[in-house]
């Protein structure tokens, strides 16, 4: 296999400083909190103060008449007071009823954000609380409350493949196990934020940033009733993402009130906000039960597992349906049976965070894997290696993979980290063990079941420079730079002559969204078939000057010459101001790419899913306190299948975010909700890892050519957050017998875990 | 805010001389970011917690969300915008852009301020120094690797220049 | 907890003392003196402390930063940064205890501006500067315009975030006893993750041998009971036994039972009660093995 530079590519594969990094070091970067309009009034949200009420009075008068006050509006303000990603159940603003302690209710745009805050307190809300429901597994029960209307359970997702009763009855061993895992909070840097501005000649623009940019337009304008021709969304700076800026936050509230008063109007959410407002990862109950071969060999594995959704859809049920393809975990199984509900509570609202479902099944079953592979006294790595997908094999949607590297990653990662090895577990210090763990994972590239196309529009200047133009808004990961890489590379051309302009719906084309660890595959794809589209244009006039057919033409850093024959060439700038200014054609091209996938079977669940797989190993090295239950990881080796690695930095920053992000989930995060009340809405108690937390990390990039993506690259973004926690988990089953089940694994739930074990040696 | 309320304060900004009128119940975030216009220093969770809002006051980080205005009056504060420029980079900034370790961004000036007052503390800082220096800048993006690698980096080149 | 914007307040910033404490006097009711200000904005913005009419902000007030060194004893204005405290090579030297723990709080800009007398005055069950105070025997040199008072530490927790501090007074000054010639001291505390955390438990011991007998030894828990304390049965236990692990042990679980812990989103009291015992036999063989390895 061809690495990068044997293949010759001079601008993918390599690590190219990030465009962006300059202006964020000397803070010039622009986030939306940084803008400022003149005459910019600014907004706040009251919120529900109880999780499930009707609301029978809101009276905004008195707010109205503060001075200061600028303009206070309520579901009566909304043009068309519904949204939602797939079902449209969730408000603007709550109208006769409120489902979770975060729905808005009104909001006010004053002179200054002290103001605005006061007026919250003067507008009057009467409530007739109702019977709430906060555990999942409660809502299902027949008398449970009705979050909806149709009832708690939002939506089932099913597999089926082959027949679990069969595999049971040919297993030597069936081994069972429940699992849990926490509602958790993105924690992006950056609160929400956005700016509206209205005026009657431009319609409404809106500076913020998503990673679902047309999603949210599509949207707001149906919610404004207005052609989404007359909105205009850009993406300013963004502070992160990770599944946190999927669907519409507070767009509405913003447009509304800038309409209204025909004034610029700022709204930025609170960290409390982000914690008890906007979207959550979803908190999972899961049972596992496997048939196996006393040789390790799976036959059968049912898993039955519930989402908390909360009050209302958002992507829950493409979420769940994820989920459930993965839930199985990376390996042949001949017979599956996977459950995925989907159900309403009144708690704070699941949406999308980084991996979708997929972390929370990941940590499970990786767990449940070293749970048999104990049972067995199988090595771990043996189990995995035994039972790993390969290209060829099928995954239980009966989709077959192609160019899987599930075995390599676990071949390399367990090389790296010296599995073989002999593993001292003392330290030196009595009280404190070390163990390590691993887990591998599969995680899909796309949108699950839906057509997620992405366009770009490449142009070429006569001076033989590029813009191209796509809708793949950048969260920070760098989509900006590495879709320039690819551009650059695609086009022939140096890279600092190709501009990106990305994220605004007036001016870049559709796409589906910076989301699925999609951007590299989807857009980059559609970057290259419209780069080939502008070449072909330039290679047509080459042709006939080199007096060549098109077949024999290359193009290579501003050039486009005769293949071994490189005296033979024209200027890139000739042939584009040839092309533009002496033929008449502007050498523009427009592409786009929609990776293919199939709606999966209702009742079955059989299908293809998604294009292309990457898959990974991780390997944790951890030391546990067994005085205070406190776990370190000292280590992790980290080996990703990301087919090429367009920018080899910044898919190393990918897995070093990833996995401290796995950290959190497996240690100490989680979002702790009482009668619908978030007890941690900050950073105080709500822990994500500090610099002092993070391990060492030796991060593998696993390359390989994927046949269906720009220039062989698939994705990582969130594969690499997916494996962390149990290789934890089980590291820290390793290191002194304990395996918690429910996540996070606290010191509290070690320490105690640790009483109630009976005595190791 | 009636006029005799407002509270006058003189203080060295990133070299200069200012003298400005505050509210003392505004911080000096808000100063900063909405009269100033620097908007450099970042408002991540407002209570202390985040370290986004970092600037150096006499040298040494503090959470900029937490210091009441006037509490700036006679103090020595340095921003992230009277670090490096274009042309000049700080250490610090040119290592952070080199190693790609910078992605969202939204963390990068506190760190950068925090990483700064480490440096002119400890010119050769161990990693644990810097993750101790660091322990107050959250940051999802990154998992802080290639940020401490590069905190490092800027340290050695730093002492090779001396 | 709505994260809310501070409300205007009429702010003083005195120079002196003698400025000071008439304002304090005379609006203190209904107003609030601000030292570094770490706990009392975020404060503000929760409403955990309700909307001021005035604050009393005692930065500059340069009579109360200074570490006097006066041999057996240590006198620390209440003004003295956290990060002062941390570098200061008399501190490290005399109260050792103290140093140990300020390394472990916080993070380096909650250090720059927080203060000891701040840490103090805010009395949050597990202010990591109480135990190591509490089990040298520290007093508080507290004034008014009615004069000044000493209070022994021990006497100024009165419960959860409240103090004997009565309206018009401020804490001026810590007495600290060195840590004696003799003895061997150790901080110790758990926190939920890896990096700096706010206390789960946290403890102190301060402990004198003699031929390997327990001569004296005082030990000061901080996040077990509504407010830091000293584990008193448990010294007596450990007077005049030798220093053993049984008898460390048996102490260890003597405390368990003197503290009073509650369960909140942090922890739970049955985890704090374990890992106390746990804190307790580290922190007395560390205490001990600086003596013998002196």
């Amino acid at each position: 296999m061809k690495s990068m530079t044997e293949a010759g590519y001079r601008i993918f594969g390599k690590s190219i400083p990030k465009r962006d990094s300059m202006d964020k070091v000397l803070g010039a970067a622009r986030y939306a909190d940084d803008l400022e309009f003149p005459g910019m009034l600014y907004a706040k949200l009251l919120r529900s103060k109880h999780p499930h009420a009707k609301v029978l009075r809101v009276d905004t008068s008195r707010a109205e008449s503060l001075p200061g006050i600028r303009a206070v509006i309520t579901a009566e303000d909304v043009p068309l007071n519904a949204y939602g990603y797939n079902f449209k159940d969730q408000v603007v603003f709550a109208q006769d009823k409120v489902r979770y302690m975060g729905d808005p209710i009104a909001a006010v745009a004053a002179e200054n954000e002290e103001i605005a805050e006061e007026a919250l307190e003067f507008i009057d809300v009467e409530y007739e609380a109702l019977p709430a429901v906060f555990d999942p597994r409660e809502a299902l029960r027949p008398n449970a409350p009705k979050v909806h209307e149709g009832g708690n359970l939002c939506f089932h997702r099913k597999i089926r493949f082959g027949d679990v009763e069969e595999g049971l009855r040919l297993s030597d061993k069936i081994i069972e196990d429940s699992f849990s895992t926490g509602k958790m909070e993105h924690c992006h840097l950056e609160p929400h934020t956005g700016v509206a501005v209205f005026n009657d000649q431009e319609g409404l623009t809106i500076w913020s940033s998503w990673a679902m940019l047309f999603n949210v337009h599509g949207e707001l304008a149906r919610i404004l009733k207005m052609p989404s021709s007359k909105i205009r969304l850009i993406h300013a700076a963004c502070g992160g993402g990770f599944g946190g800026r999927n669907e519409v936050s507070l767009e509405p509230y913003i447009a509304l009130l800038a309409m209204k008063t025909r004034r610029p109007v700022k709204m930025a959410w609170t960290r409390e906000e982000e914690f008890t407002g906007s979207t959550t990862r979803h908190s999972y109950f899961l049972e596992y039960k496997t048939g196996v071969k006393k040789d390790g060999t799976l036959l059968s594995r049912e898993v039955s597992m519930i989402s908390d959704n909360g009050a209302y859809t958002q992507l829950g049920e493409s979420q769940i349906t994820k989920a459930s393809i993965f839930a199985p975990g990376p390996y042949k199984i001949p017979h599956v049976k996977v459950d995925g509900y989907l159900v309403y509570t009144n708690n704070t609202v699941g949406g999308a965070m980084r991996g979708f479902g997929v972390p929370q099944v990941m940590a499970a079953v990786e767990s449940h894997m070293d749970h048999i592979a104990e049972i067995l006294g199988v090595d771990p790595l043996e189990l995995r290696l035994r039972n790993a997908l390969e290209s060829g094999d099928r995954i239980a949607t009966g989709q077959m993979l192609h160019n899987e590297q599930l075995k390599v990653t676990l071949a390399r990662a367990s090389e790296a980290a010296g599995w073989e090895k002999p593993y001292k577990k003392e330290t030196g210090v009595p009280h404190i063990k070390r163990g390590r763990g691993i887990a591998c994972m599969l995680y899909p590239i796309g949108l699950t079941e839906k057509p997620n196309p992405s366009a770009a529009v490449v142009k070429v200047n006569p001076d033989g420079s590029a813009v191209v133009l796509v809708g793949s808004a950048d969260m920070g990961q760098g989509s900006d730079t590495v879709l320039s890489q690819i551009a650059a590379e695609a086009l022939g051309m140096p890279l600092d002559t190709v501009a990106l302009v990305s994220g605004d719906t007036k001016i870049t084309p559709h796409c589906s969204g910076s989301v699925a660890s999609r951007v590299t595959y989807a857009t980059g794809n559609a970057i290259r078939r419209a780069a080939d589209k502008a070449k072909g244009m330039l290679f047509e006039i080459a042709a006939e000057k080199l007096s060549v057919s098109t077949e024999a033409l290359e193009a290579e850093d501003g050039w486009v010459s005769v293949k071994n024959t490189p005296k033979k060439c024209i200027s890139i700038g000739t042939l584009a101001f040839t092309s533009y200014q002496l033929n008449g054609k502007p050498v523009v091209a427009t592409a786009y790419f929609n990776p293919p996938n199939t709606l999966l079977d209702p009742e079955t669940g059989q299908g293809d899913p998604f294009p292309a797989y990457v898959s990974a190993t991780q390997i944790a090295e951890v030391e546990v306190d067994t005085k205070t239950g406190l776990a370190k990881v000292v280590r992790i080796t980290a080996a990703h299948d990301v087919g090429r690695a367009v920018n080899p930095e910044l898919v190393r920053g990918q897995i070093t975010g990833g996995i401290l992000m796995g950290l959190g989930q497996a240690l100490t995060e989680e979002i702790l909700l009482e009668e619908g009340r978030t007890l941690n809405p900050n950073f105080t108690d709500y822990l994500i890892p500090t610099a002092m937390d993070a391990p060492e990390i030796d991060a593998i990039i696993v390359e390989s050519d994927e046949p269906t993506g720009p220039f062989g690259a698939k994705g990582l973004g969130e594969a690499t957050n997916i494996a962390t926690a149990p290789a934890i988990i089980n590291a820290i089953n390793d290191a002194v017998g304990i395996r918690i089940r429910e996540l996070p694994a606290t010191p509290e739930k070690i320490l105690l875990a640790l009483r109630k074990a009976p005595k190791r040696h | 805010m009636m006029k005799e309320d407002l509270v006058e304060i003189e203080f060295t900004l990133n070299g200069s001389t200012i003298k400005l009128k505050v509210k003392p119940n505004e911080t000096l975030l808000d100063v900063l970011r909405h009269r100033l216009k620097l908007t450099g220093a970042k408002k991540g969770c407002d209570t202390g917690e985040c370290g986004a809002c970092t600037v150096l006051m006499d040298g040494k980080p503090v959470n900029s969300c937490l210091i009441l205005a006037p509490k700036a009056n006679g103090k020595d504060v340095l921003t992230i915008e009277g670090l490096g420029s274009r042309d000049t980079l700080h250490p610090l900034q040119e290592a952070l852009i080199n190693s790609n370790a910078v992605q969202c961004g939204f963390c990068i000036p506190g760190i950068i301020m925090s990483a700064k007052a480490l440096l002119d503390e400890d010119p050769n800082p161990t990693r644990e120094d810097v993750q101790e220096a660091i322990s107050g800048n959250l940051c999802r993006c990154t998992g802080y690797v290639p940020i401490i690698e590069a905190i490092l980096e800027a340290s050695k080149k730093n002492s090779e220049k001396k | 907890m709505a994260l809310r914007t501070i409300k205007p307040f009429k702010y003083f910033q005195p120079s002196t003392l003698v400025e000071l404490l008439p304002l304090v006097e005379k609006f203190g009711s209904e107003g609030k003196i601000m030292a570094g200000g770490t706990d009392l904005v975020v404060q503000l913005k929760t409403r955990e402390v309700p909307p001021l009419k005035y604050i009393f902000d005692i930065e500059n007030i340069e009579e109360l930063h200074y570490i006097r060194d006066e041999g057996e004893t240590l006198r620390i204005g209440s003004m003295v940064k956290l990060r002062t405290l941390k570098a200061s090579p008399v501190i490290r030297k005399k109260t050792f205890i103290l140093a140990e723990a300020v390394r472990s709080m916080a993070t380096p800009q909650i250090r720059t501006m927080g203060t000891i007398g701040g840490n103090l005055c805010n009395a949050s069950p597990g202010a990591d500067t109480a135990p190591p105070l509490l089990s040298l025997g520290a007093r508080l040199k507290i004034l008014s315009t009615k004069g000044e008072r000493i209070v022994p530490i021990e006497n100024f927790f009165a419960s959860v975030k409240r103090t004997a501090l009565r309206s018009g007074e401020l804490v001026t000054e810590i007495i600290v006893p060195c840590q004696p010639d003799g003895y061997g001291g150790a901080f110790m505390k758990v926190g939920r993750r890896v990096g700096h955390d706010i206390s789960v438990a946290n403890v102190a011991v301060v402990v004198k041998l003699k031929k390997d007998c327990v001569e004296d030894v005082r030990i000061a828990l901080g996040s077990v009971a509504p407010t830091p304390m000293r584990a008193i049965e448990t010294e007596a236990f450990l007077k005049g036994k030798a220093c053993d692990q049984g008898n460390i042990t048996r102490a260890a679980e003597i405390a368990s039972t003197e503290i009073r812990p509650i369960s909140d989103i942090r922890a739970s009291a049955e985890y704090r009660r374990d890992v106390v015992k746990s804190l307790i036999e580290m922190a007395i063989q560390r205490a001990a093995e600086r003596i013998r390895g002196r």
